[in-house]
């Protein structure tokens, strides 16, 4: 599968570091493990890493501590690992292995609006991580984000300011992006989504439903 | 092609990883305490197989204080770090056999385990790891095979070499990003410089560090 819309650089850099929260984590995570571009700059950046740490060395260590690990060491049976089953839990589409895990058996879905439903994954350090369903045809009201807004299109699709973004494009949005995603008119559109902050709609039909359902 | 001809003054000799056979006295040579480049992956390769102690020793001897070091700069405790460096290397005892040599060098493989320990003793949850079986299941499988051949030990050496030869600038941005845990946003508060120069420097130390992979096949 070749995404059109990837995650940047220093994104990358920072998911892969371990200084993104688990949230847009997981988001990244996912698309990487679907998009061979990225997944090539994630070895990038791991060689890198690998290379910054091989040059550190600790003159003190103290060898003492290997017989310590020594005595730990088990005999490793020839048994493979298990295989995880493939799990789409309620979705007719096929959901990527590295999202499975953290995709329930059975969902909360919470009416946002008439077109939009979530559901949440998870919430770690400030981060949701929703899935969203978006209805056929819907477009949700024009709106900004206090804060930042991972997306990810697991399956349908979406235009947004005059982009497509189809299934395995990730979009980040800043508090800078006013914007208005549109459904594909002929089918449902699934996203994960993670968020810092909160919606702000900001048309004039928005800020009817801000008083309602945010 | 593969320019990069391999340090002369290792006692390896260079195989392709499809290459089963290994030199029959190799085991002693690997095995010995010296300081030419060893050959790591044939360590895990040891360990995964014969569940060789000695291949681990060696492993640790090279490893455990730099996930030391690397876990104490990142600002945990002495004790944090030496409990973490024990544990990559118990894990890397015990997930052996799921390095795979042809997919990367065994430092980048052993590195990136003791990045996710220190990642996971922050967090609740564990780091997400791609999937690569998605990777498989959805790409056209076009990848190019010559990936598939280069060495990957030899690959890490001169990636190593060419990494040291980044500009400070640019190095010390990913210094900042792997040892002091800063995301590119603290980054450039933390140097004082605007956003666009932390992220054009990442992509520059980046996008040529790739460039030096792909020009070797
Ligand atoms: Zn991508």
């Amino acid at each position: 599968m070749h995404p059109t819309h990837h995650p940047s650089y220093e994104i990358l850099l920072d998911y892969a570091a371990g200084n993104l929260p688990i949230a847009p984590s997981v988001i990244i995570a996912t698309h990487c493990s679907i998009c061979q571009d990225c997944n090539d700059t994630l070895d990038t950046i791991n060689i890198t890493g690998a290379a910054l740490m091989d040059d550190l060395n600790d003159d003190i260590f103290d060898f003492s501590s290997l017989d310590k690990v020594l005595s730990k060491l088990e005999f490793q049976s020839n048994e493979n690992d298990t295989k995880i089953e493939n799990n789409n839990g309620v979705f007719d589409f096929n959901i990527p292995k590295t999202l499975q895990k953290y995709i329930p058996d059975s969902f909360n879905w919470k009416n946002l609006s008439s077109g939009v439903k979530t559901a949440e994954l998870l919430t770690d350090d400030g981060f949701n991580l929703d899935i969203y369903k978006i209805k056929s045809g819907y477009q949700i009201p024009k709106h900004t984000h206090t804060g930042f807004e991972y997306t990810m299109v697991l399956d349908g699709g979406f235009t947004d300011n005059q982009k497509y973004f189809a299934r395995g494009d990730f979009s980040l949005l800043d508090n800078s992006s006013e914007h208005s995603p549109k459904a594909d008119p002929d089918k449902d559109c699934y996203c994960i989504v993670s968020m810092n902050s909160q919606i702000k709609l900001t048309g004039p039909i928005g800020r009817f439903i801000n008083l309602i359902n945010f | 092609m593969f320019f990069y001809s391999f340090n002369t003054h290792t006692k390896l000799p260079v195989y392709k990883c499809t290459d089963k056979t290994y030199a029959p006295n190799m085991k002693n040579d690997v095995l010995e305490d010296n300081d030419v480049i060893q050959d790591y992956s044939y360590l895990i390769d040891e360990i995964a197989n014969n569940q060789n102690k000695q291949a681990f020793i060696k492993l640790f001897k090279h490893f455990a204080p730099r996930i030391k070091t690397f876990i104490k700069k990142t600002g945990l405790s002495l004790n944090e770090a030496e409990d973490l460096a024990q544990e990559t290397m118990i894990t890397v005892w015990n997930k052996a056999k799921l390095f795979k040599k042809d997919k990367s060098a065994a430092s980048t493989w052993i590195f990136a385990i003791a990045r996710n320990k220190r990642i996971d003793h922050l967090r609740k949850q564990k780091h997400p790891i791609p999937h690569t079986e998605d990777l498989l299941n959805e790409s056209d499988l076009n990848i190019n095979n010559h990936d598939l051949i280069i060495e990957k030990e030899q690959m890490f050496t001169y990636i190593k070499s060419e990494i040291s030869k980044l500009p400070l600038e640019q190095a010390i941005v990913l210094k900042k990003s792997f040892f002091e845990g800063m995301s590119h946003i603290q980054i450039s508060k933390d140097l004082s410089i605007p956003l666009g120069t932390v992220k054009s420097r990442i992509r520059l130390a980046l996008t040529s560090i790739r460039k030096k992979m792909k020009g070797l096949h």
